[in-house]
């Protein structure tokens, strides 16, 4: 029927009511599965990505494209999930790794302070000031990740397309909300809406592909997609990368045809990665 | 009775989703641009008021009055049709202005600032440089609004229970969509919330009676009504007007008893059982007397009070006695004028109490715990201090003493203002032995230090205007070390002398 | 001592002047609480009447006014209406201007006991006091009577639209005060305040109302900003002047015993009079300052020749405008303290709640 993306405020209880709709709709919920799913697919220690995930890139991180390259994996596992349809997402930023997407609802879940606090007083036993610092540190956190990714207060409401506060509707209701909510026209996993999603996912897939190659993953390059056809744009380095992408690109799964717009510049910079660990 | 409040952008399709919504509720839908129109007729100066927020000016005392006035006409208006029937209100901030009403709805419509942009270049006929501009003005404009008059931040998405994205959404399924949220148990009107309403309804009335007469019209005068019992509380400086406020609110229906009270400031305490032999209500009494506060008892109980079934039937009984009073025509004969009960005994005495010394700022009862409290508080309200007495009575010791800690964060997070323990009331502000000696030592050492500077004139000058770069230095951070050194000492005296001779 | 006296710069104090100074100090802490910015208007010149010479009086009043500024300023920081942020950037520029002040009044005070620099030094501030004082009052007098017919009593403000209509790029965000503003504005006026509080002591006649009306920030916080920043300017002209020897810790004190107890009781009297009253009472209380401040301007342009009367005059002068000060202090402060009295008084006769049924039977 539908992909359920939900962004939510930490402790707010944006996971019961992610569970509770995934009881109710029988969809699947996904969060860290999606991490899980990454970080064996493309070889990348869980914990790296975990941590890259979740914390605001560093001064230092802006400067390199090496996040870019864990944000291309973990799109394109989300992708693939979401072509399974009936999808619940509460993980990191779904919303706009889904976005434009007609049959995804933005989900956000909002909760006053005060009850998210009381949640983390019981939850570890510790005080308010230590609860509203904990509380405070993470919504930062998110709060710059997001800024960092699409330049966005995530808090905005524009970014979704129905915010629901918990302070007094209950999880039960906010169930029932969504529920009719998903059965409104515009949100059918039409046709359409499928094959966006199909091409969306192959260009993700190619992208995942040319990032995770040792000689080209900090190569600014565009990737799209249309039934099976598969366009790369952009410049890179030398003939030896441009003959690299040639290659990688028809052995991605779904690729019918490859059109190549690569422009090689004669620029003597090095193309290899200092900062690669 | 459902009340919907739908809180809208310029150009953001919320009117359209509230029109239809109505129709799909078939009743009443009701816009801010109506009611500002009556108040205006009323002779409310709204758009003085708006032109004083748009151009960012401090509002003066006049407008401040007419601030008052505007919300009171506003709450009426709205109290008045949500206990006609069902209502569908768009506008800015209409949910604030029916507090504590439990079942109102608060939706806010949103748009994508691209497509609001287009919007607006369309229907105005603007460049998109213009109308982008224009869009940024005008939530500027909204924001200082939400601020002036009722000091929140209106983005915030934590006042609304939900926020619909009208980009990807017809306003005909996104009313749909709102339809089954009025369903919802949360949106239904309790007993509570009819009662609560005929409050608000009734203590605006009055506002707006005290701003319709010459004499008064010029006060600045607080009302709060509960179950029929009207609370006016004025500034010292109309004090002259003390025996016209009655005069005023003759006329008024519904009042089943008036208390004016001259009150600079309040003082809010918090407890869940009151009664009347305690040392701490004499504390506050005094506190309040010296600081010429009017103190409002809130009495927060836990949800599962043994007494809730019991006020709640207490309520039901006030609401059914001015159902029947209001069927009677405004005509009040003697047995409609029953006293009216809190419906509990400590409640009621400490009340007579703080009738006797003059101090009466009302009485909540919230049901709950910190979040109900926070709930209903009015951010515009001036409170000096709030006391939080003893709560959270059926909780373990630890528990309890972890949730007043939470409870007098929260508070003064949001109000701004001390929250102290009861217990911590006369160590911090009555005047005992601790003062007493604090008075003495900050005195004997603003003495000693007076006494040195002018004992030793001519070595301390000299010495200040030495030569060498060196000892200019030396002088220079000696004075800046000793000034605030001696205006603390010296404030503290002073603070002291002053509590001491009650001026505070 | 006399000898020591009689060659320093300071004035040799007697009980009767001590008494004096403290008594400025009362009442310039009841008015600068009764009006919200400071009481340099009234203590400098008052100071200066008592026979100190004008940097002197200068540099102890700002001295005072850090030590009160900053007991002051931690109740309004607890109360969270300081915004730092517009603090600082005001400060960063309020310091170039006190700078500029410390060293024009340093240039034109070169010559130390020398009397011809004296009254030079006098002659500047006064000049400067009486020109920008002469406006905030007549501006508020202006306001006062248009309001007598409209009712709306709003300041004018036609310089004040332009500036805050200015939005030069950069706009900075002030999230306190809530505001945003063009950094131009704000360092301009910054720079303003800084030079007036160096040059006369009172800045926040400048500083508070720049806030409120150009940024639009709320009052409060404009407040309490402007007392973190008088924190910080009079730290820093306390430490500048008190490097160059002309704070007279003595003043000091005594200015500080009177004006704390003062300021409590002129914040008192804001809560029981009308707002129109505090007003009508501000406006006459400066306009008066700034005659008498006037009148002293003569005796200092005889002094450096340029104009040619009788010395005998001098006397008359000095004692005119001593009159007139103190007249108007005294029956501001007076005022002030009868208002407080009154209503002190009667808070504690009257029943203050008055509960009555429908019936009008008044119960209590």
């Amino acid at each position: 029927m539908a992909i359920i993306t939900i962004s939510r405020a930490a402790k707010s209880g944006g996971i019961a009511l992610a569970e509770a709709l995934s009881a109710r709709l029988g969809y699947t919920c996904l969060s860290r599965e999606i991490l899980l799913e990454s970080a064996r697919r493309y070889n990348i220690d869980e914990e790296i990505l975990q941590r890259e995930m979740s914390r605001p890139p560093s001064f230092w991180q802006r400067l390199t494209r090496e996040r870019n390259r864990y944000l291309v994996f973990i799109r394109c596992s989300l992708l693939r999930a979401a072509q399974q349809d009936n999808l619940i997402y509460h993980g990191h930023a779904g919303q706009l790794f889904l976005e434009g997407l007609p049959h995804v609802l933005k989900l956000r879940i909002e909760a006053p302070l005060e009850q998210r606090v009381a949640v983390v007083c019981a939850e570890q036993n510790i005080e308010r000031d230590a609860a509203l610092a904990h509380i405070r540190r993470i919504d930062e956190e998110r709060r710059r990740w997001v800024s960092f990714l699409y330049d966005r207060e995530w808090t905005d409401p524009a970014l979704y397309d129905l915010t629901i506060n918990l302070a007094r509707i209950t999880i039960d209701s906010a169930c029932e909300l969504v529920c009719k909510a998903i059965e409104r026209p515009e949100l059918l996993t039409t046709a359409a809406a499928t094959k966006a999603l199909a091409d969306r996912s192959l260009a993700c897939e190619v992208k995942a592909a040319l990032v995770a190659d040792d000689q080209l993953w900090d190569q600014e390059l565009e990737v799209s997609a249309t039934d099976g056809t598969v366009a790369v744009s952009g410049t890179v380095q030398s003939t030896k990368q441009q003959q690299a992408v040639a290659k990688l690109v028809p052995l991605v799964k779904g690729v019918s045809q490859c059109q190549l717009h690569l422009r090689v510049t004669s620029d003597p910079l090095p193309s290899g990665a200092p900062w690669k660990d | 009775m459902q009340i919907v409040c739908v809180s809208r952008g310029t150009f953001g399709g919320g009117k359209q989703l509230a029109e239809t919504l109505a129709k799909k509720l078939g009743c009443v839908c009701l816009s801010r641009e109506e009611i500002n129109d009556a108040a205006t007729a009323a002779g409310i100066a709204v758009g003085k008021l708006e032109l004083a927020v748009t151009q960012r000016r401090p509002l003066n005392e006049w407008l401040n009055i007419e601030k008052e006035r505007y919300k009171a006409f506003v709450t009426q208006n709205l109290a008045d049709r949500a206990l006609a029937g069902p209502m569908v209100y768009h506008g800015r901030h209409a949910h604030l202005q029916l507090p504590n009403v439990s079942h109102v709805m608060r939706v806010r419509a949103i748009m994508d600032a691209d497509m609001r942009t287009a919007l607006t270049m369309q229907r105005l006929g603007l460049p998109r440089d213009k109308a982008t501009i224009y869009n940024e003005q005008v939530d500027e404009d909204r924001a200082r609004w939400a601020r002036t008059v009722y000091n929140i931040d209106w983005q915030d998405p934590g006042q609304y229970d939900a926020v619909i994205n009208l980009s990807r959404v017809k306003a005909d399924n996104a009313a749909s969509a709102l339809v089954t949220m009025t369903q919802l148990p949360e949106f239904q009107a309790a007993p509570a919330d009819r009662r609560q309403l005929t409050d608000l309804s009734l203590a605006c009335r009055c506002r707006l009676a005290v701003g319709a007469d010459a004499r008064t019209r010029l006060s600045d005068v607080q009302v709060k009504a509960r179950e029929g019992r009207v609370l006016l509380t004025y500034l010292p400086r109309h004090h002259q007007l003390a025996k016209i406020f009655p005069e005023v609110l003759a006329g008024i229906d519904g009042i089943g008893e008036l208390t004016c009270t001259m009150a600079s400031t309040n003082l809010m305490w918090v407890r869940e059982r009151f009664a009347e032999d305690d040392a701490e209500l004499e504390q506050i009494v005094d506190l309040a007397s010296r600081w010429d506060a009017a103190v409002e008892l809130v009495r927060l109980g836990s949800t599962e009070a043994a007494d809730a079934p019991a006020l709640e039937s207490a309520l039901l009984g006030a609401a059914q006695q001015a159902d029947d009073r209001a069927g009677l025509g405004g005509i009040l004969d003697d047995t409609a004028n029953v006293e009216l009960d809190y419906g509990d005994p400590g409640v009621n005495q400490t009340m007579q109490r703080l009738t006797s010394s003059g101090r009466v700022g009302g009485f909540r009862a919230v049901r709950g715990g910190t979040k109900e409290l926070l709930t209903g508080i009015d951010r515009t309200a001036s409170y000096s201090l709030v006391v939080i007495g003893q709560v959270f009575l059926d909780k373990p010791a630890p528990v309890r003493k972890r949730l007043t800690r939470e409870l007098i964060g929260f508070l003064a997070d949001k109000l701004k203002v001390p929250v102290v323990e009861a217990a911590e009331l006369k160590a911090h502000y009555s005047f005992g032995w601790t003062q007493g000696l604090r008075l003495i030592l900050t005195g004997a050492a603003t003495a000693g230090l007076v006494a040195l500077v002018l004992n030793h004139q001519v070595e301390i000058l000299s010495f200040l205007t030495g030569p060498g770069t060196l000892h200019r230095a030396l002088c220079a951070a000696a004075l800046f070390a000793f000034a605030p050194v001696f205006a603390y000492l010296h404030g503290q005296f002073s603070h002291h002398v002053l509590r001491l001779f009650r001026f505070e | 001592m006399p000898d020591f006296f009689s060659t320093s710069v300071f004035i040799p104090l007697t009980w009767g002047t001590a008494g004096q100074v403290i008594l400025l100090g009362f009442i310039g802490g009841i008015l600068s609480g009764f009006i919200g910015s400071g009481g340099a208007f009234f203590m400098t010149p008052g100071m200066m009447n008592l026979g100190v010479a004008g940097p002197i009086a200068v540099a102890s009043n700002i001295t005072h006014k850090f030590g009160k500024a900053m007991v002051g300023q931690k109740r309004h920081g607890d109360l969270g209406h300081v915004d730092k942020k517009l603090g600082i950037f005001m400060l960063a520029t309020a310091a170039v201007g006190i700078n500029l002040a410390v060293f024009v009044v340093k240039h034109l005070f070169a010559g130390g006991s020398d009397p011809l620099s004296n009254a030079k030094g006098d002659l500047y501030i006064s000049v400067v006091f009486v020109v920008v004082l002469a406006a905030v009052s007549l501006s508020m007098a202006r306001d006062l009577i248009a309001s007598r017919k409209s009712g709306d009593t709003q300041p004018s403000r036609r310089i004040v639209d332009l500036l805050a209509r200015l939005r030069l790029h950069p706009l900075i965000r002030f999230p306190v005060a809530d505001v945003s503003v063009s950094l131009w504005v704000v360092l301009f006026c910054g720079l303003a305040t800084g030079y007036l509080a160096g040059t006369i002591g009172v800045g926040g006649f400048v500083g508070v109302p720049a806030m409120i009306y150009v940024f639009g920030v709320p009052a409060q916080v404009a407040a309490g900003t402007e007392l973190y920043l008088a924190m910080f300017m009079g730290a820093y002209g306390a430490l500048n002047y008190g490097f160059q020897g002309m704070v007279d810790i003595r003043l000091t004190v005594l200015l500080l015993i009177g004006s704390l107890f003062g300021i409590h009781l002129g914040t008192y009297g804001t809560k029981v009079v009308r707002e129109i009253v505090i007003r009508l009472v501000t406006t006459s209380i400066i306009l008066l300052c700034v005659v008498s401040r006037a009148i002293n301007i003569p005796v200092y342009l005889r002094q450096l020749g340029l104009v040619d009367f009788d010395p005998a005059w001098d006397t008359t002068f000095n004692l005119a405008s001593k009159a007139l000060l103190y007249a108007s202090g005294l029956t501001g402060a007076g005022l002030i303290l009868i208002f407080v009295i009154k209503a002190n008084l009667y808070r504690r006769r009257v029943q203050a709640s008055l509960v009555t049924t429908p019936q009008g039977t008044a119960r209590a």
